[in-house]
């Protein structure tokens, strides 16, 4: 390849300009639409591709995006680059120790999320190759196969989780967890894929290759780790912020993948490593990292991502049969697999599901491992568009499904659980003592306790410190030897003073008796309940309910809405 | 959310105006006995320790350490018993006496073979409810895998452990204490005992920190594509951690006017490592964690184990009864 010439430059800052302005326009349309950006950027790419622009304007297209070429390799080149820094970025977000704080339900939603869909994409690719694109059996592609149908996408699980407001429960963090070490397996797998896939690979040389590759990542994580562990922090305090330390992140990754390439491993693979053991490190705060993958994310992704469409012209090359399959087999093995897992690692069948509709999300590693399939010759254009439809629909569809499998989990939220239309009294107490008696009498079978016992326990507590919340509403509350919470409502002809600090008399009281053995349970119900009243009209709706159906049915409703 | 707080803020402040101190408590020092005659943490028989392990061999800073152990042993009037790592001589015998003699009751004890296996067997023998040693505040990239004694009876042991950092040159009592807050039985358990260790103490400051760690954010972060709205998140989830604090604190017996809370955000263990650095706490109390913590918790440090790293001050990690 000769230098670039002056057409050339402006060929290729053109293009560039343009990748980046269609991808990010689209890009942040999907993100209004409440999607992955990835989906958007990847659509700017087969129009801008030979599927549309490719074929309404051609001599545009071979003008921007030409085939061959001194403009096309340097484009080619912004490309790779912009895939190492891609994979940098998403090594940095990978959190190990995260993997072992919530062990059993990570590890076994990891083990069988991959282990099951691999193993139904090698079966097909053995089995039934030319319904999954391929001509006849070639363990190469199975490996292939398996490969990418088994793998995840982090951004776009940990995005809807956050969206879901389910980032911080135990549900959001074992799925991040999970998807962060199907993350690191992901790219251990394609690293020997590439080894066995290469041309001139032997059977001696394929493992030389893959001791080299796995003695790449022990001295990454168990020698450089503690190393960078060290200088984070120095680098933190001497260099600018955050320029210094996004510059030094950018190199660290570079280097690392300049050394794989050299251990006989991948450089996207070493970017992902050298991005693992810097981003292990608690050293690296959050705000520096959220600036750089913005940064990384927002320059380097659309690059990557919209030039997957220019290499693809979807309507040729798209099978509908062929994509059917291997779609119907990722997503199967894909939610059924790491579903099970975390059945098995002690949720519930609702929280399963939804462990399995989220890392049923696919991005990068799936397109990657193609991209590079296809360049060897191992995986055909049709397998490439499948896998394309695989990312937009499990990135689309992602968010929806976890809603609709935690939809009835939502009524077993215990701060909704524990409420039932049966216990509802509109009392005309004049006092707390009786008020308390009333409650306790209400909700004693439910507790199954004496209402003796339950009344005695929450006057001790009433008279500890009163639970007036203010605004005319009342959190009295009791620790008692009971299964499951439970919450008697009760609305009140007469305010009845609580002690609460504004003085006003409390009109509606919500009376808690939590487990005594559970106390993190007693402060998220009591935190859910007091929310529930930052509803300054919450109260008077209830004043005003003509029923205790319809009561009941406001609170309950209110109580979901802001929990 | 501003409701909410509202709401929190008018249910707790209440506490605080429930008892106001007598007026003889004014008579005394006006912060630290009122805060600590506020503090109302009950003198529950599982916040106190019975029998206290000092781990000691023959150095000078030994000597400091069991001075020490000797002084909260009388806090508690707790029985003391000096574990010591080596040869039973006059000399360590007549030494150790006078160190520990301000102890209630003292016995010493006198160890052979591996350090961490024989205080563990010696602790067990003795049942003893609390053990304390000294360590180095950091440690070689060895010592950090291969582990320390400090380490390993910080693992391993079944009772609670204080691990003192630089007892000869920073004695007690305790001045400022913070405790890591989990919301369940463990943490429980681990606040009490920190509100019963502050008032003995008469600190002046109890600080409960609870850390979020958020694995992932930044990437969700990034695919949300507004750092504004992310740090918007963040704060929403650091208020309500800290509100939620305040309550289980409150439901543990604490009156709201003893104690201060915070929320961090980051790294499990490095964030709380690095609060009670800025803050000058001298005692950091943090529940044990449920499990076992083995090699691969070393390999891929994660909270407890971050701690035991950085080790901020000195370090009481509370284990169930």
């Amino acid at each position: 390849m000769g230098p670039l010439d002056h057409h050339d430059v402006l060929r290729l800052i053109l293009a560039v300009a343009v990748v980046l302005a269609v991808g990010k326009l689209f890009g942040e349309a999907f993100r209004k639409m409440r999607q992955a950006a990835v989906v958007g950027e990847i659509v700017a790419g087969v129009l801008l591709g030979p599927t549309l622009l490719g074929a309404l304007f051609p001599e545009t297209f071979a003008f921007l995006f030409p085939a061959e070429g001194p403009a096309a390799h340097a484009l080619d080149g912004f490309v790779q680059l912009a895939v190492v820094l891609l994979l940098l970025a998403v090594g940095l977000e990978v959190n190990l120790g995260a993997t072992l704080q919530y062990g059993k339900a990570a590890s076994l939603s990891t083990l069988f999320g991959m282990a099951i869909p691999f193993a139904l994409g090698f079966g097909a690719a053995r089995f039934i190759p030319e319904l999954v694109g391929a001509g006849e059996f070639d363990p190469v592609f199975g490996f292939y196969l398996g490969a990418a149908l088994s793998v995840s996408a982090l951004p776009v699980v940990a995005r809807t989780l956050v969206d879901l407001n389910l980032f911080k429960t135990r549900l959001g963090s074992a799925t991040v967890a999970s998807a962060m070490a199907n993350d690191f397996v992901g790219w251990l797998v394609f690293s020997v894929f590439l080894t066995v896939a290469s041309p001139d690979a032997s059977s001696d040389g394929v493992w030389w290759k893959i001791a080299a590759t796995l003695g790449f990542v022990f001295v990454a994580l168990f020698v450089a780790r503690p190393i960078f562990r060290r200088l984070l922090p120095l680098a933190r305090r001497e260099l600018s912020w955050p320029g210094g330390v996004l510059g030094a992140v950018v190199v660290v990754g570079l280097i690392g993948a300049y050394l794989a390439e050299l251990a006989g491993a991948h450089a996207v693979f070493g970017a992902f490593i050298a991005g693992v053991a810097l981003g292990d490190s608690a050293e690296l705060d959050e705000r520096t990292r959220e600036i750089i993958q913005h940064f990384i994310t927002n320059i380097f992704a659309p690059l990557f991502f919209v030039n997957i469409g220019l290499r693809l012209d979807f309507g040729q090359a798209f099978d509908p049969l062929v994509a059917v399959v291997i779609i119907g087999i990722a997503s199967f093995g894909k939610i059924f697999g790491a579903g099970a897992g975390a059945r098995l690692g002690g949720f519930d069948r609702h929280d399963s599901l939804a462990v399995g509709f989220a890392m049923n999300s696919r991005g990068v590693l799936e397109i990657v491992l193609t991209l590079y399939a296809v360049r060897l010759g191992v995986a055909g254009d049709s397998v490439f568009a499948a896998v394309v439809t695989l990312v937009v629909l499990g990135s689309v569809t992602s968010g929806p499904l976890i809603r609709y499998a935690l939809a009835k989990k939502r009524k077993e939220r215990p701060a909704l659980a524990a409420l039932s239309p049966k216990r509802v009294a509109f009392l005309g107490a004049d006092s707390v003592e009786e008020i308390l008696r009333a409650l306790s009498d209400s909700a004693a079978p439910a507790a199954g306790l004496h209402a003796q016992t339950i009344y005695e326990e929450a006057l001790r507590r009433e008279r500890e410190a009163p639970t007036g919340l203010g605004a005319k509403a009342a959190l009295p509350h009791a620790r008692l030897d009971v299964r499951r919470p439970v919450v008697a409502l009760a609305r009140l002809e007469r305010g009845v003073d609580f002690g609460a600090l504004d003085g006003e008399p409390a009109r509606v009281v919500v009376f808690l008796v939590a487990p005594r053995s559970k106390p993190e349970l007693h402060i998220e119900l009591l935190a859910a309940y007091a929310k529930s009243f930052a509803d300054d009209t919450l109260v008077e709706r209830l004043l005003a309910a003509s029923s205790k159906d319809e009561f009941f049915d406001l609170f309950a409703d209110v109580c979901q809405a802001r929990n | 959310m501003q409701g909410f707080c509202r709401t929190f803020l008018t249910f707790f402040i209440r506490y605080s105006t429930a008892l106001a101190p007598t007026s003889s408590d004014a008579e005394k020092s006006v912060k630290t006995v009122i805060f600590a005659q506020q503090l109302g943490a009950p003198m529950d028989r599982e916040t106190r320790f019975h029998k206290i392990g000092a781990a000691i061999g023959s150095s000078p800073a030994s000597a400091a350490l069991l001075a020490e152990s000797a002084r909260i042993a009388r806090l508690y009037d707790a029985e003391l018993v000096a574990l010591h790592v080596g040869e039973q001589t006059a000399d360590k015998e007549a030494r150790n006496l006078e160190v520990a003699s301000s102890a209630p009751r003292f016995s010493a004890r006198y160890l052979e073979g591996d350090p961490a296996k024989a205080l563990e067997r010696a602790a067990a023998k003795a049942k003893l409810d609390l053990l304390v040693f000294g360590a180095l505040e950091r440690e070689n990239v060895l010592k950090r895998y291969a582990g320390s004694v400090a380490r390993t009876l910080m693992r391993r042991a079944a009772r609670s452990t204080l691990t003192l950092v630089d007892p000869a040159n920073r004695p007690g009592p305790f001045r400022a204490v913070c405790v890591s807050v989990e919301f369940d039985a463990r943490g429980e358990r681990a606040l009490l005992l920190a509100a019963d260790l502050a008032k003995r103490e008469s600190v002046e400051r109890l600080c409960l920190v609870r850390e979020i760690e958020a694995p992932g954010f930044a990437v969700a972060v990034q695919d949300a594509g507004s750092i504004a709205e992310a740090e918007r998140v963040r704060e929403e989830w650091l208020r309500d951690e800290c509100e939620k604090t305040r309550l289980f604190a409150l439901e543990a017996g604490l009156r709201a006017d003893a104690f201060e809370t915070v929320a961090l955000f980051g790294g499990k263990g490095k964030e709380v490592a690095e609060y009670v650095k800025r803050s000058g706490a001298d005692l950091l109390v943090v529940p044990a964690p449920a499990r076992t913590y083995g090699v691969l918790d070393r390999l891929f440090p994660h909270d407890v184990e971050r701690l035991f790293e950085a080790l901020p001050c000195s370090l009481l990690l509370v284990k169930p009864t």
